[in-house]
């Protein structure tokens, strides 16, 4: 058996030389890390656990779970059903329980990703209005309960990951720009004709402020996971649906009012990202961007400020990722199960020792709050 | 039922070392191996058996066109079905020359034109002009009308009738147009296939790390993956689930596919009869099964892969056509419950078991991702 690094449990992780400045000057009381799992008896659940891999809250789901809106400063999170589901549950991150249930309202789905506004009492939630096939931001109250306030146009098809802006009112949402209905579920209808965006919305009234495609050529570079770094600089995670054949990258910046600017990778990680990234987060100073590729097992670091890119490091069916404590490196999930903590710099990790974290098949998101 | 119950325990392999644990028997040659006879007596024939279909279909409609009579649209008919028939045979194929200038989705333009094939066409023959059914224009006109779903409409809508002159005109001129692309199209995949700037199977034999079009044999064995696991998909979620519904009285028969040619059902049994050649092999050659076997890592699965196809194949060829009224039938409504659930059985084991078996590295997040 070939021993790669990453499977040397226990090695030491080289720190990253950033400036000190770029670094969160306080740590928080306690970062808990949130994602969905399926156990080994076939269960989904949703889950939060400590950066030593011990649990602090478990709760079944109804069915396959996605990712989470986190409201800033406050214990509370919202876990969103995968697509195309139509639950999503409250929790509670200090009790460490479920507070309550939102449900879709009828005629529309969830995609599977929310955000809060920056004062915790909106959640804005991306949702399929399959019927007209257009996508939606379904807006919640959170102090009433959670009560449906309406909707904004997402300007697209297929919204997906959602985010907010440095200055509280700009959300950014991914218009992935595929078609599907609930009742053909995973059925993909309309690859031919695809235009996916990223656009910028004013959450108060629903404005369109700004609109971003790729060349018309790329048109099949469907926009899915976003992630937002230092100076708002936007990073898109994308899936390629044209043919096998093709070499694109799948991963690109965006700052309001610029253009778009294609991440590049040596050949050989390109073809081994196989056309698909799973998820994106930046590290702690928000200048290191990480990005999984689940279907080629493996993650992707780059610099963002240099646009360079620093490695990649191999995990099976790797795909949830989220800054870890330490600037440059993150800790990603696994869904044949286990959590690694990884050095983007030296590309080295090792898999944190817990029996909960080995024993549980870690769904698409991992994401980090701290309470 | 209960023999095709997920064993979902045993494809929990905590195999964070990628591809040291799982199918710790499998190599690149036996990936090699498996992949060259399944593109040469699985993927070729049938692609080629697909050409001969479409171009007898040409023929007969250039046939039918000078001469239009009644045992001229039955000969059509006939040939529409030996060419669907072809098509499922091959249609789980989803990566190679069939997705070059969007062919997969000219030839059959399907679940997502579900209700606008019919629009579509009405239209082009309502515009009685002739610049659209050129070669060029026609070649990226909507998908649409350039396929399979076009032609049923022509052939089994009320408004059969083709001929010299009027609208009968038009819907002969759509419906050379439609069969020529057809032939075209399948002749162009089959030659894709076998030379030409990439030659699929020379590249997928000859695989190249950095430059090539496959980076290894086991991408080549990923791509058959996952064209057998989509087959089965569609088969579950997209033939049978959409038709069938929750309840008798929430099924919807109009959801059927190919439902004016009323050959739903014949399409879910030969797409399983597809897939099951693409597991069992044939015409003397080995198929992904071998793969599973040989891995020496699942002793159960191959039993249960070859009992699973041989019972859904068995509920299937058992039901009365057409789906649509068999759903809204209480007696055979029975059956088409016990197909789906075979149906999306098997799509389960295929996902969670012989994904790891076969050492793809295919996960629970990868492949079926969002």
């Amino acid at each position: 058996m070939v021993i790669d690094r990453r499977c040397l449990v226990g090695s030491v992780l080289a720190g990253l030389a950033l400036p000190p400045a770029l670094a969160k000057a306080a740590l928080p009381d306690k970062r808990l890390y949130l994602s969905a799992r399926r156990s080994g008896d076939g269960a989904f659940w949703v889950s939060a656990f400590t950066a030593q891999g011990v649990s602090h809250l478990d709760v079944p789901l109804p069915g396959r779970g996605h990712s989470f809106a986190v409201q800033p400063d406050g214990p509370v999170a919202v876990h969103f059903a995968r697509r195309p589901g139509r639950f999503a549950k409250v929790l509670d991150l200090r009790e460490g329980r479920a507070l309550a249930e939102i449900e879709a309202p009828a005629q529309r789905h969830f995609y599977g990703h929310g955000v809060f506004a920056a004062e915790g009492a909106l959640l804005y939630a991306t949702e399929n209005d399959y019927e007209a096939e257009r996508g939606v931001i379904g807006v919640y109250d959170a102090s009433a309960g959670y009560r449906r306030l309406g909707e904004l146009a997402s300007h697209g098809i297929g919204p997906h990951d959602i985010r907010l802006l440095s200055d509280g009112e700009t959300l950014a949402v991914a218009n992935g720009g595929i078609a599907t209905r609930p009742d053909l579920p995973r059925v993909k209808l309309n690859l031919p004709s695809m235009t996916p965006s990223l656009v910028y919305l004013d959450r108060r009234d629903g404005r369109l402020l700004e609109e971003v495609r790729l060349a018309p050529e790329l048109h099949q570079l469907s926009i899915r996971h976003l992630a937002v770094g230092a100076d708002d600089h936007v990073a898109i995670a994308m899936q390629y649906e044209g043919p096998f054949g093709d070499r694109v990258s799948l991963v690109a910046l965006h700052r309001r009012g610029g253009q778009p600017r294609l991440l590049d990778a040596p050949p050989s990680v390109l073809r081994g990202m196989k056309h698909y990234c799973g998820s994106a987060a930046f590290d702690h100073s928000g200048r290191v961007l990480a990005v999984s590729a689940p279907r080629g097992n493996r993650l992707v670091f780059w610099d963002v400020e240099e646009g360079r890119f620093l490695s990649s490091v191999e995990l099976a069916d790797g795909c949830g990722i989220a800054a870890a404590e330490t600037p440059g490196q993150f800790l990603a999930s696994s869904g044949v199960g286990g959590v690694v903590l990884v050095d983007a710099v030296s590309g080295l990790s090792h898999q944190l020792a817990s029996d909960f974290l080995n024993g549980s098949q870690w769904d698409n998101h991992l994401l980090a709050a701290d309470i | 039922m209960s023999s095709l119950r997920v064993g979902f325990a045993a494809a929990l392999a905590m195999a964070l070392c990628a591809g040291s644990t799982a199918a710790e028997g499998l190599g690149e040659p036996d990936y090699a191996e498996v992949n060259a006879a399944i593109v040469e007596q699985h993927v070729l024939p049938r692609y080629e058996a697909l050409a001969e279909a479409a171009g007898a279909l040409d023929t007969a409609a250039a046939a039918h066109c000078a001469k239009p009579d009644g045992d001229g649209l039955e000969e059509l008919r006939r040939h529409y079905h030996h060419t669907m028939d072809a098509w499922m045979g091959i249609q789980h194929v989803q990566f190679g020359p069939i997705e070059l200038f969007q062919r997969g989705y000219r030839l059959y333009f399907w679940p997502r034109g579900q209700g606008r094939i019919a629009g579509a066409v009405d239209e082009l023959l309502a515009a009685r002009d002739e610049s659209r059914f050129a070669d060029e224009a026609f070649r990226k006109a909507s998908v649409a009308t350039q396929g399979l779903p076009a032609m049923e409409q022509l052939l089994y809508s009320e408004a059969r009738v083709f001929g010299a002159s009027g609208e009968a005109l038009w819907r002969c001129r759509l419906l050379t147009a439609i069969s020529a692309n057809l032939r075209d199209m399948t002749v162009e995949i089959v030659a894709d296939w076998q030379g030409g700037r990439v030659a699929f199977a020379r590249s997928m034999a000859e695989p190249e790390p950095e430059t090539g079009y496959f980076g290894s044999h086991k991408d080549g064995t990923l791509e058959l993956f996952k064209s057998f696991y989509t087959g089965l998909q569609l088969i579950a979620d997209a033939r049978l689930s959409p038709v069938v519904g929750q309840s008798l009285e929430t099924a919807r028969p109009r959801m059927a596919e190919t439902r004016l040619s009323e050959r739903s059902l014949r399409n879910v049994v030969l797409s399983l009869e597809a897939l099951q050649a693409l597991y069992l092999g044939e015409n003397d050659g080995p198929g992904l099964g071998v793969l599973v076997v040989e891995s020496g890592s699942d002793a159960k699965l191959d039993p249960l892969m070859r009992r699973a196809f041989e019972k859904t194949l068995a509920t299937a060829r058992g039901i009365a056509p057409p789906l649509g009224e068999a759903v809204k039938d209480p007696a055979r409504r029975t059956q088409v419950e016990t197909l789906r659930t075979q149906a999306t059985a098997m799509k389960q084991i295929v996902e969670t078991r012989m994904a790891t078996v076969l050492g793809l590295g295919v996960g629970f997040n990868a492949l079926d991702g969002d």
